[in-house]
């Protein structure tokens, strides 16, 4: 016999208690990467939420974002962020936050303004929009043909984009030359 | 060259103009003027490309890309703005010890965004040109990184306007969810045939909480001083020139043309936040000891001003939009021309922009004194400057649309008297002040004297004879 | 004192977990039995409805299990290829020429005291190992064995290898980090600087290959070299190989590039604080991690189970075992006996300084071989995976001679000048070769439309 459309006792598609769980775990572990107090732990926190968003898409169908999601910004930029954490923090130095006087305001404000988009995106019925250019997330075939037809020029001057943030990035780093030296 | 070609050129040749610079740099490396050089020649050939295109409708790459006399308007514009900051700037960093190249190079990739934004039809491409236009302004106000100022100011900047752009990017997610399209078109089509829903209420909040923060609205304005005092004196002036005008494109393309179906629920907000911005932005600038964060609290006011055009634009208006498109004009020659005598002033490194700096100028430089007369009276609004028909035409707009813009357009007025207070408090201090003991320095190299001498010229002219620009303008924005 | 005490009072150690373990075996084996021939029907029919679950869940299972004997055999070829480099003898006491080593080795971390120091993170400590192997084994779920062999054969295998691949560094700077000790925590850092370096030149490299093939499914790529030996990609796309084959090396943490865990160094990098089976899931993941850099390499590059020379001729031996009914079991009984005596009468009659069990032996010895070799050519012939597979073990294990060779030869790059070469040089090497790819394939469909 095969499996169940819906999980026995709950009602509910695989697909959808795949889709809450991974919810469930993005939403935890970004609640814990904002309340943590060991950086290194936060940032570990926002790789297990990045990882579990690369789910939701995959449960979604857009598998090709989701390996973009992982190669891109588990790979490089949150082991970047780890990489920088550890190359400037000490463990044996304090694990307080310095800055941290306006805790109880923030919290008010992101769990006011949560409830305002929960209700205002609950109350909307997105089954009525028509999607026109969505692309159909099944391969990759079809997804290069997107990327590089209607959306070639975002596509090619996000190249340019990030060009600009290289150069700039790499003058701010680097080291002054000699000549460069002569600071009033 | 093909048709689509040529349709794209500005863009490509300010892009390849970047990078030629850099490539320049690494041949002759460490020269102060060749960057420049390079630079100019890519912003001459963009501008006879878009001479060439002649201002008719084209179109490129299946749509994501529309020239048309808009798009040829602002892409002047923001030449005439590039290459008045390339004029003023080189001697400027290059005395303190930092290189012109990456300057250079930076400054034309943020024009290619700005050019972006103004031919975009897609909101994911509008994104992308924003972002192209204001990320290069992070790190400009930081390019003095061995001054702290610099660098607190360009961290500021940097993470406010990375979270604005990310609410904006939240907006308008929200925005193609509830019209299935990116398109601006088609949004405004789907928005005028199908119902406001409460996510369309949260994206249009969270669009204007974005957009204001670009062009810094009160109150979404509190990184613009800081990062406008800690830049270099040009560069400041470029700051608040460039992003603003680049952001006020974006504003006409989402507010204008997207969201112009909902124009009855954002035209209420923006009001009431062009008032806001107007009056605390004068408010404060009366208060203000240092000119670098006197002229930031004016550029807050000025944006007001230029919101209130969006106002009477959006009440259906038509002469809002060329009210801004004119003010963005004026507004980029006068506050140029203003940065650029505080440039000259600072011809010492390490020297500051202090009020009773500017004492006694009229006696010893009498040229730089008049010059900076005439950019704070345009600035002002005073008659025969652009500063006055600027002002002039975007209050007409606000009166001709009626209702609620009109007791805008009276704020706005009120607001221009106030500002007259300490604009013409620098003049009483360039004119009838002793001079400070010992004088502050001052250097126009020669690049430095042809910026102020354009940014004379056109704010001279815009004032005297408007209707050279007026022309333009009802090009850019007929149908 | 009863009999039964004395009994268990007398027996070994290990007597006694077998005395244990046989009972509990017996009657598991029978209610297990029991049970499936009670519900054996139901399981059918619920297996076979859910075969993609099933076959899901078997391929990682097994995929799982594969790589602790890989990890053993390569960890026993580097030990002894090593010191035969090294004019040593290397192990040698347990297992035939000491091929059991290694799992006594295995067996040792097993047993040893797991300790964790005082001073560490202690979750993310604990779940480092866990990631570092977790990421190994994920990957090598992807690899296409052959054909017919590939647990998953994902639509996106290449995206999904990197994608997953470039997990594993985050479980050495957990590593790393969580240690608390300077040497830890700079092997960390070392890995994290590596990795990210070398994944750009070894995600790019491939990209042409991807711009020839079509597909980043890496079946499909296997196939697309099915051809003669020119259609490999190392003789298509020269330059990549060699980036990738650098990049890879880089990314194993293999020498020249072991800078992670340089012992003349940084002691043992990241895995500095760890001792018992925690260091040992590092030390199997590194073993690991050269498996499948070597297959995804041979997949790549190699033709993976393509053989390099196509037979003139391919056999077809057709045997109906079915057919024999009754005669089965009995052939099976007795074709060894009369094989054996058959094969030992030549050398009884040969010499009569040969003595007969000398014979026996010698006749068995002879019989095995000759009926593993006929058993052997049928399979390869009657099942193409087979041959895929030898085919894929061979070039793989090619490759893991060379990376041992290449620790057995090339002293260790400076860290600086590793992270030099894979921005100076690599990086525009690999951007040459996608332009030069696409160019190429622009320049020869062009003139199609």
């Amino acid at each position: 016999m095969p499996l169940p459309p819906t999980i026995p006792f709950i009602g509910i598609t695989w697909a959808d208690a795949l889709f809450l769980l991974l919810g469930g775990v993005v939403l935890g572990s970004a609640t814990l990467v904002v309340l943590g107090r060991d950086i290194i732990r936060n940032g570990l926190m926002l790789i297990l939420t990045l990882g579990a968003l690369a789910g939701i898409y995959v449960v979604l169908g857009a598998s090709i974002v989701a390996g973009a999601q992982v190669l891109v910004y588990i790979g490089a930029i949150s082991v970047l962020i780890l990489f920088a954490i550890m190359l400037t923090q000490s463990k044996s130095a304090s694990a307080q936050l310095n800055f941290q006087t306006q805790a109880l305001p923030a919290a008010l404000a992101s769990a006011l303004i949560g409830i305002l988009l929960a209700v205002a995106l609950g109350a909307t019925q997105w089954g009525s929009t028509v999607y026109n250019d969505t692309p159909d997330p099944a391969g990759t075939a079809t997804a290069a043909a997107v990327l590089f037809g209607p959306w070639l020029l975002a596509f090619e001057v996000a190249s340019v984009l990030i060009l600009a943030a290289v150069i700039g990035g790499i003058y701010l780093a680097m080291k002054p030359a000699e000549s460069e030296e002569i600071e009033a | 060259m093909s048709g689509e070609m040529m349709t794209i050129a500005p863009l490509l040749t300010v892009i390849f103009g970047a990078v030629a610079v850099l490539i320049a740099d690494m041949v002759v490396p460490a020269r102060r003027y060749t960057p420049i050089a390079v630079a100019l020649a890519a912003l001459g050939a963009a501008a006879v490309f878009i001479t060439a295109q002649g201002g008719g409708v084209t179109i490129a790459l299946a749509g994501a890309y529309v020239t048309g006399p808009f798009v040829s308007y602002l892409g002047l514009l923001g030449i005439t703005v590039t290459t008045i900051t390339l004029l003023m700037t080189p001697d400027h960093v290059g005395d303190r010890g930092y290189p012109t190249a990456e300057f250079a190079s930076i400054l034309l990739f943020a024009l290619a965004g700005a050019i972006l934004v103004a031919a975009s039809t897609d909101l994911v491409t509008l994104f992308i040109g924003l972002e192209l236009l204001v990320i290069p302004g992070y790190l400009l106000a930081g390019y003095a990184k061995r001054d702290p100022l610099s660098t607190e100011g360009a961290v500021k900047y940097f993470l406010l306007g990375s979270f604005s752009s990310a609410i904006l990017l939240f907006g308008i997610v929200l925005l193609w969810g509830s019209s299935g399209t990116a398109s601006l078109s088609g949004i405004a089509a789907a928005l005028a045939s199908g119902s406001a829903t409460p996510a369309l209420a949260v994206a249009l909040a969270l669009i204007t909480t974005g957009a204001s923060f670009k062009i810094a609205a009160v109150p979404f304005h509190y990184w613009t001083p800081d990062a406008y005092q800690g830049s270099p004196t040009p560069i400041t002036g470029y700051l608040s020139v460039g992003p603003k005008v680049g952001a006020f494109a974006l504003a006409i393309k989402l507010f204008l043309v997207a969201l112009a179906p909902l124009a009855l629920l954002w035209v209420p907000v923006v009001a009431v936040l062009a008032a806001a911005t107007m009056t605390l932005g004068n408010l404060v600038a009366l208060t203000q000891l240092n000119v670098k964060r006197m002229l930031a609290y004016s550029s807050i006011a000025h944006t007001g001003y230029l919101m209130v055009g969006l106002v009477a634009a959006g009440l259906g208006e038509v002469a809002g939009i060329s009210g801004i498109l004119f003010y963005g004009a004026a507004y980029a020659f006068m506050n140029l021309g203003a940065f650029a005598v505080l440039t000259a002033i600072q011809g010492r490194p390490g020297s500051t922009t202090q009020l009773s700096d500017l004492a006694g100028l009229g006696r010893r430089h009498p040229l730089l004194a008049i010059l900076a007369a005439v950019f704070l009276l345009s600035l002002t609004g005073i008659p025969p400057t652009a500063g006055f028909f600027a002002k002039a035409y975007v209050i007409l707009a606000a009166v001709q649309a009626g209702g609620a813009a009109a007791l805008l357009a009276i704020v706005a007025v009120l607001n221009a008297a106030v500002a007259a207070c300490y604009y013409l408090r620098v003049i009483i201090y360039l004119f009838m002040r002793e001079p400070a003991e010992p004088p502050v320095e001052v250097a126009t190299p020669p690049l430095l004297r042809i910026g102020l001498i354009l940014a004379a010229i056109g704010t001279i002219a815009l004032g005297l004879a408007p209707t050279l620009l007026i022309e333009a303008v009802a090009r850019a924005i007929a149908p | 004192m009863s009999g039964a005490a004395l009994v268990w009072a007398r027996l070994t150690p290990a007597g006694r977990i077998l005395a244990v373990l046989l009972p509990v075996l017996a009657v598991g084996g029978a209610l297990t039995t029991a049970l499936l021939i009670v519900f054996g029907g139901a399981i059918a029919a619920t297996i076979g409805a859910n075969l993609p679950i099933v076959r899901f869940l078997a391929a990682s299972v097994i995929t799982f299990l594969i790589t602790v004997p890989t990890a053993f055999l390569l960890i026993y070829m580097e030990m002894k290829i090593i010191a035969l480099m090294n004019l040593r003898i290397g192990p040698d006491r347990i297992g035939p020429a000491g091929a059991v080593m290694s799992i006594v080795h295995g067996l040792k971390v097993l047993m040893k005291e797991d300790y964790t120091p005082p001073s560490v993170d202690v979750p993310v400590f604990t779940l480092a190992p866990v990631v570092v192997y977790l990421a190994s084994f994920m990957t090598v779920m992807v690899i296409p064995f052959a054909p017919e062999l590939t647990s998953v054969g994902l639509e996106l295998g290449l995206l999904y290898f990197f994608a997953i691949g470039g997990l594993g560094v985050v479980g050495l700077m957990m590593a790393g980090w969580s240690s608390f000790n300077k040497y830890s925590l700079l092997g960390g850092i070392r890995a994290a600087a590596q990795a990210i370096s070398y994944e750009i030149p070894l995600t790019l490299s491939v990209v042409g290959i991807v711009i020839l093939t079509g597909t980043l499914s890496l079946p499909k790529i296997v196939a697309a070299q099915s051809g003669s030996l020119l259609d490999w990609f190392i003789f298509r796309q020269p330059l990549a190989a060699i980036i990738f084959f650098i990049a890879i090396t880089a990314e194993a943490n293999r020498t020249p590039f072991d800078n992670t865990e340089a012992d003349q160094e940084i002691v043992a990098g990241f895995a500095t604080e760890y001792s018992g089976m925690r260091f040992g899931f590092f030390f199997f993941a590194e073993y690991v991690n050269v498996f499948i850099v070597s297959a995804l390499f041979s997949a790549v590059f190699l033709g993976g189970s393509n053989a390099p020379l196509v037979l003139p001729f391919h056999p077809e031996i057709i045997i109906n075992l079915g057919s024999l009914g009754i005669m089965l079991p009995i052939l099976a009984g007795i074709a060894p006996v009369i094989g054996t005596l058959v094969c030992a009468a030549p050398i009884w009659f040969a010499s009569s300084r040969i003595k007969t069990w000398q014979a026996l032996v010698a006749g068995f010895l002879i019989f095995g071989g000759l009926s593993t070799a006929a058993i052997g050519f049928w399979a390869w012939a009657m099942i193409p995976a087979l041959g895929n597979l030898i085919w894929f073990l061979i070039k793989t294990f090619s490759l893991v001679f060379v990376f041992v060779w290449m620790r057995g030869t090339l002293p260790r790059a400076r860290i600086d000048q590793l992270m030099g070469f894979a921005w100076k040089w690599l990086l525009p090497a690999s951007l040459l070769n996608i332009f030069a790819t696409a160019l190429a394939v622009l320049l020869t469909t062009s003139g199609g439309n």
